[in-house]
């Protein structure tokens, strides 16, 4: 079917506008716009193209309804035309509205102000159901969404790589140019599609095949029934703050040394090995009840008897000892006693590990310093027991658990 | 860890010995409370006492603490050295303000020992 001589391509024709009935002041509207048509009296709804627009009239194709009777035209949310429907053009399914009433915003006309209808056609200011026809529109939008879900989550906001995909009917899609490597890619799809139907929101970290590379991604559900994804690199963050957390525990560490005259020292896991490798291990006692304290003194006053230390001075250490493995039973479920002795070096060191919560290393200074500290039912003396009787206490602490180490030396004689 | 006790007149006498440890600390806080709450006046003897740490006489600590409140007389006697030198560097003494010497000589009237 011709359309009116060839509209909108032939500028000669004037067929359309000739309907609207005002002479030269109607104007076509090129490209034509979707609308939506309600029929006020069926409450019918349709699509029509709008092609045509006049101050008291619009044009409007419409071929799969008849636009009779009285009509809503709804060009966007906050801008639609009330009017009566005619037929216009014979053989072709073009209709004149005559205006009613034009809604704009808060204002009701009784015409339509052209210049303020083509500002609002060419700002590019598009209905609903055009910005979801629109894929890269869409694809905006829905990149604005994730990025105003990730503002919820503070420690992501100074992170700059940001790999941003979509997940839809069945597809992991990326927004943008940028993407991650393709086994996260895999692993990040994987998740998605396991946990997706579940409707809540998705974080996990996902670590990259050669090690080298930690993401947290995050997923959740958009209103439109896609989920959206961000992959954040975290390395360089998660860099930083293990140095951050080192740098702190290198200030305890110096501090602690400091006030004890470097009789605690804190350790890394790695020095406490070294540190061990020395000696020799003559016992070891895995200690669960307080019932087996007075067999653990027992056992390290044996092999502390070699050394040639006094009575007095073994039986100190004994009580340093156990003050270390009673702690262990009273913020835990015991630990593992081992005792270490070196003839060369004329000492003997007792490593006392429990699994525990650890200490956390603000509270370290009180939790070995200050007396009184402990909050059982002891006199939370235990730390100045130890740093009292003891000539050297090792002390590492994570969520792993605690490692403490009791040094004993014996005097060289001359 | 074994304990015999004495009564007479209103006087309580408790004589601990062994080692004292988390194994028995409240053990040694019960008795102290039992002997103190029915007399005016409990000596704690330590001469078979060969070992304590803090958790072996946190117990005693609290208990001795709460006797003084209620006007009680405690004293700890028959400290041997080495003990006494853990004791002082535990707080024990100075925190209490109590007596940690000798005993004198008492007549008893009443007699309990067990095995704790």
């Amino acid at each position: 079917m011709i359309l009116c001589e060839g509209c909108p391509d032939n500028p000669g024709c004037h067929n359309c506008l000739d309907q609207l009935g005002m002479g030269g002041s109607a104007q076509k509207v090129i490209p034509a716009r979707t609308v939506r048509v309600t029929n006020l009296s069926t409450a019918k709804v349709c699509n029509a193209q709008l092609i045509a627009v006049s101050r008291t009239a619009i044009g409007i194709i419409s071929r799969d309804k008849p636009l009779h009777g009285r009509l809503e035209i709804e060009l966007a949310g906050d801008f639609r035309i009330i009017g009566n429907g005619l037929h216009g053009i014979e053989g072709v399914p073009y209709y004149v509205i005559d205006i009613e009433k034009v809604l704009r915003r808060d204002e009701v006309l009784g015409r339509l102000l052209l210049e303020e209808f083509h500002n609002w056609h060419m700002s590019g200011e598009l209905d609903p159901s055009a910005l979801l026809n629109d894929v890269k529109k869409r694809d905006g939008e829905r990149e604005r969404l994730i990025k105003q879900e990730l503002q919820k989550l503070s420690i992501l906001r100074q992170i700059g790589t940001i790999f941003l995909y979509l997940f839809d009917e069945g597809k992991l899609r990326p927004l943008g140019t940028t993407r991650a490597e393709r086994e996260i890619e895999q692993e990040m799809f994987r998740l998605i599609q396991n946990d997706v139907s579940t409707g809540v929101s998705i974080r996990e970290q996902l670590v990259s095949e050669d090690g080298r590379k930690l993401y947290e991604m995050y997923a959740s559900l958009l209103p439109d029934q896609t989920c959206g994804i961000a992959l954040i690199d975290v390395t360089e963050a998660i860099t930083e703050e293990r140095r951050r957390q080192r740098r702190e525990w290198e200030i305890y560490r110096d501090i602690l040394g400091v006030v004890t005259q470097n009789k605690l020292l804190l350790l890394s896991d790695e020095e406490l090995f070294f540190l061990l490798r020395n000696g020799r291990k003559s016992f070891a006692m895995d200690l669960r009840a307080p019932e087996h304290l007075a067999d653990l003194r027992r056992a390290c006053k044996r092999s502390l008897e070699p050394l040639g230390l006094s009575d007095k001075r073994i039986l100190q250490f004994m009580v340093a000892v156990s003050e270390a493995a009673s702690n262990t039973l009273k913020h835990g479920d015991g630990g593992m006693i081992t005792v270490y002795t070196s003839f060369e070096q004329h000492m003997c060191r007792v490593v006392i590990h429990d699994q525990g919560q650890g200490i956390l290393l603000e509270e370290l200074p009180r939790a070995t310093l200050q007396q009184g500290y402990s909050t059982r039912e002891s006199l939370g003396a235990g730390f100045s027991v130890m740093l009292q009787y003891c000539d050297r206490v090792y002390l590492g602490s994570s969520f792993a658990g605690t490692k403490l180490i009791l040094e004993c030396v014996s005097p060289v004689e001359e | 860890m074994d304990y015999r006790a004495t009564e007479t007149n209103g006087q309580a006498t408790l004589f601990f010995d062994g080692e004292l440890d988390m194994a028995v600390g409240d053990r040694v806080g019960e008795l102290l409370q039992q002997y103190g709450t029915r007399n005016e006046s409990v000596t704690v003897d330590f001469q078979g006492v060969s070992f304590v740490d803090s958790s072996g006489i946190g117990s005693l600590f609290f208990t001795t603490k709460e006797l003084l409140a209620l006007g009680k007389k405690v004293e700890i006697v028959n400290v041997r050295e080495e003990i006494l030198d853990i004791l002082s560097v535990l707080g024990f003494t100075e925190a209490l303000g109590i007596s940690v010497a000798k005993a004198a000589e008492t007549g008893f009237d009443a007699y309990a020992s067990d095995c704790i």
